[in-house]
């Protein structure tokens, strides 16, 4: 009887995801068989048997990451196929290994702490470094292994960006607040921490500014990304910490919507274009549901991804101070004079200052409006947890071409800004795609 | 409690050590008819006369060897060397004799020796007199090494290393002399020797200290206090053998550790103290163990040099602050 382990298949792979199994326990396997495919931080590879036998015990189901070594199954030569006793592999985000300069002491010589100086370079803290190799204290280390945290989410304040306990305790601690009921709430973002150098005789370099990484709060079910969706969720935090944005402007031929509204309007019942776009955001959410997603947190700690099953429209409200988020729950199943009058009557609320708190929670996308200002079209800025948001333009009359000719007509830009760790270009350029499809022929809004 | 100094805790115990048992006696130079060159024999010679407090030639390895065989034979010597830096010609007779002999001779014969001796300093005594060596007898298996930082302490510790049936070198302080401490009266205390003492509870970070450095610790704990940075003080009070578990307890406790000893930064007492602890407390540091300790030089004689050769509360404050950094105390 012999064990899978999880191979090394890449330099740089610690760890590895069971992505399939190709083979069912009880299932002959003969040397050379593919009996699995192994997702790593590169690429999707197959495991090959290296020993005949009987596919005996399934010990990582698929979807389950772990470190390389780690059993994932076992190969034995009975016939009889034993039941799967899944075994819960310690989740391993880094290598166990400590790193040798956290610990490594440090001379203070009676009249010269000059190399300590030397020694506390900072950095920016957030992800790792060169080498995906994340600075934290043993004891920080230790604490993010109890508590299930991914230490490449926390921001570390230690000298050089190294994570302390403290900043995994301040993490737990945002992450336990941020767990909500059935539907998503959203979790205020953790402040940035300016790491100050304390007044000693000789002064370390005053740390950079360190970035704050968007939050990830745990959500109810979430699913752990792929590796490859993993890999992008760094790469772009990498490049621009907080959630990293990708904003997609489209232009929309806006005379049919123009059209429509007034004739609902001349019908005795208001409605804004803002709610005809508010309305049409979330059909086209319900066509391409890849947008209505939240980046969070799985219960053990992993990077995941929380796909919501209802449409929440978060319709930002201008206050003289402010601006609040009211939210149209079910927006794609309601109607357009229900969503007209929501909106109407929670905007007036909220600029009195008696919108109600739950009423602006849960939101799953969000729709800006600075149209009415004249506003050609902006990029807005997400709202965690929500994955995108919609930055509407102001409707104005240009000259387009049609059949050859130059006439006057009306366009709108829409920007959708998404959050590129869990929606890439192409998928949000569909979603905008079929909202012009749904605001240029409108009644297909109302219908 | 009566409040008496250092000194005076010494003087006390040697004399009521010489009073209790007929063996214990004292040797070394100018103990006697001087009265010691830093009056902890003061009287005492008077009181006993010179067949138990012997003033000695010049000659530390031809009096350590005789009172190494005066404990063979069932005496009690209490040996002051004037100050460490003159042990050095003794060494011999205290390492590959005094350490040894037990061992050696299977068990035959023990050697009750005690080896008073103050150790480091910043006196203007210069480079041949101002040394720390406690950690050249601590690594000496066979031997038993204590380092008292108050008048408690000292009078317990003494006690205990009179009693002892092994050699001990029992390292005292010039600066430490005159400090005073509360010390019971008509109370027959001893300290078991190889116990540390957390001389100060704190929960941010766990400064090691003993000697001399302990007072220095306590003295910046009070200081880090106002600072919202609250420190824990271990006194070591024995290197040999070593308390391993409370360090270790209380670094547990912290996440955090300075090192502190007035003796040569490397391979000084703090290196084996901070290898304890990323030993024994890896998963508990949330920062890396510091250390301070003594400037690599002969030490000076000037005094500006002489005081910055040695650590001091400055270097263990920015220490703690270095160790503290990224916490939101610090931030």
């Amino acid at each position: 009887m012999g064990e899978i382990t999880m191979p090394r298949l890449s330099d740089t792979m610690s760890e590895g995801t069971v992505g399939r199994w190709l083979k069912k326990v009880g299932d002959q396997i003969a040397v050379g068989d593919i009996i699995a495919e192994i997702e790593t931080d590169k690429a999707t590879m197959e495991l090959e048997a290296f020993e005949a036998g009987v596919l005996q015990q399934i010990l990582i189901p698929e979807g389950q990451t772990v470190p390389i070594g780690h059993p994932i199954a076992i190969i034995g030569d009975s016939a009889t196929p034993v039941a799967p006793t899944p075994s819960i592999p310690p989740v391993t985000t880094q290598p166990s290994a400590p790193s040798a300069s956290a610990v490594t002491p440090v001379t203070v010589q009676a009249v010269s702490p000059a190399a300590v100086a030397e020694s506390a370079t900072p950095a920016p803290a957030v992800g790792g470094d060169d080498n995906g190799r994340i600075k934290a204290s043993p004891v920080a280390r230790r604490l993010a292994e109890e508590l299930g945290i991914d230490l490449r989410q926390v921001v570390g304040t230690g000298p050089g960006g190294r994570i302390i306990k403290e900043n995994v305790e301040e993490f737990a601690a945002r992450r336990g607040a941020a767990v909500p009921a059935p539907t998503v709430t959203p979790s205020t973002p953790p402040p940035t921490p300016v790491p100050v150098s304390p007044p000693t005789p000789v002064q370390p370099p005053a740390p950079a500014r360190t970035p704050t990484p968007a939050p990830a709060p745990k959500l109810v079910g979430a699913e752990p990304l792929s590796r490859m969706r993993r890999a992008i969720a760094r790469a772009m935090t990498d490049s621009k910490p907080g959630v990293p944005h990708i904003y997609l402007t489209i232009e929309v031929d806006a005379d049919a919507l123009v059209a429509l509204r007034e004739q609902i309007t001349a019908s005795g019942t208001r409605v804004s274009i803002n709610d005809l776009v508010v309305k049409a955001a979330a059909k086209a959410l319900s066509k391409v549901p890849a947008v209505n997603v939240s980046y969070s947190q799985t219960a053990d700690g992993q990077p995941g991804i929380v796909r919501h099953s209802q449409i929440n429209i978060g319709v930002a409200v201008a206050l003289d101070d402010g601006l609040v988020a009211p939210v149209v729950r079910d927006a794609d199943k309601k109607s357009i004079s229900v969503i007209s009058a929501e909106i109407r009557d929670m905007a007036l609320r909220a600029r009195e200052g008696k919108i109600k708190q739950q009423e602006l929670e849960g939101a799953t996308f969000q729709v800006t409006n600075l149209g009415m200002f004249g506003i050609v079209e902006f990029g807005s800025i997400i709202s965690v947890p929500q994955a995108a948001s919609l930055a509407v333009g102001a409707v104005r009359k240009v000259p387009v071409v049609r059949n050859d000719q130059i006439v006057i007509g009306q366009v709108m830009n829409l920007t959708l800004s998404a959050d590129h760790r869990v929606v890439d270009g192409a998928v949000g350029a569909q979603y905008l795609q079929e909202l012009r499809k749904l605001l240029e022929a409108p009644m297909n809004i109302i219908v | 409690m009566p409040v008496i100094t250092y000194r005076q805790a010494l003087n006390d115990t040697l004399g009521e050590e010489l009073a209790r048992d007929p063996n214990v006696l004292l040797m070394g130079e100018e103990i006697g008819v001087f009265q010691g060159s830093y009056r902890v024999t003061e009287g005492l010679l008077a009181e006993f006369g010179p067949k138990r407090v012997v003033d000695t030639p010049i000659a530390e390895e031809g009096f350590v060897g005789v009172a190494i065989g005066a404990a063979m034979l069932g005496l009690r010597p209490v040996v002051e060397i004037m100050t460490i830096n003159f042990i050095l010609v003794a060494i011999d007779q205290i390492v590959n004799h005094a350490a040894k002999i037990h061992y050696m001779f299977g068990g035959q014969v023990s050697v009750p020796l005690v080896i008073r001796t103050p150790s480091g300093g910043t006196g203007q005594l210069a480079a041949t007199h101002s040394q720390s060596f406690e950690n050249w007898f601590a690594y000496c298996p066979g031997l038993k090494v204590v380092a008292p930082a108050t008048p408690y302490d000292a009078k317990g510790l003494l006690r205990a290393a009179i009693r002892d049936d092994d050699p001990v070198i029992f390292i005292e302080s010039l600066a430490l002399y005159d400090t005073k401490g509360e010390v019971p009266e008509d109370d027959d205390y001893v300290l078991p020797i190889g116990i540390a003492d957390v001389k100060r509870p704190g929960t941010d970070v766990t400064v090691v200290s003993y000697s001399r450095m302990t007072a220095v610790a306590l003295q910046v704990a009070q200081r880090m206090e106002q600072e919202g940075i609250s420190v824990e003080v271990v006194d070591l009070r024995s290197l040999r053998p070593l308390d391993r578990p409370t360090i270790i307890e209380s670094v547990k406790k912290t996440n955090r550790a300075v090192v502190i000893a007035e003796d040569w930064y490397s391979y000084g007492v703090t290196a084996e103290i901070a290898a304890t602890i990323q030993e024994e407390a890896f998963d508990y540091l949330d920062a890396p163990v510091y250390r301070v300790a003594g400037l690599e030089v002969p030490l000076p004689y000037a005094k500006e040099l002489s005081a910055a050769s040695k650590p001091n509360a400055n270097n263990l404050i920015y220490a703690i602050r270095q160790v503290m950094r990224g916490t939101k105390r610090m931030r």
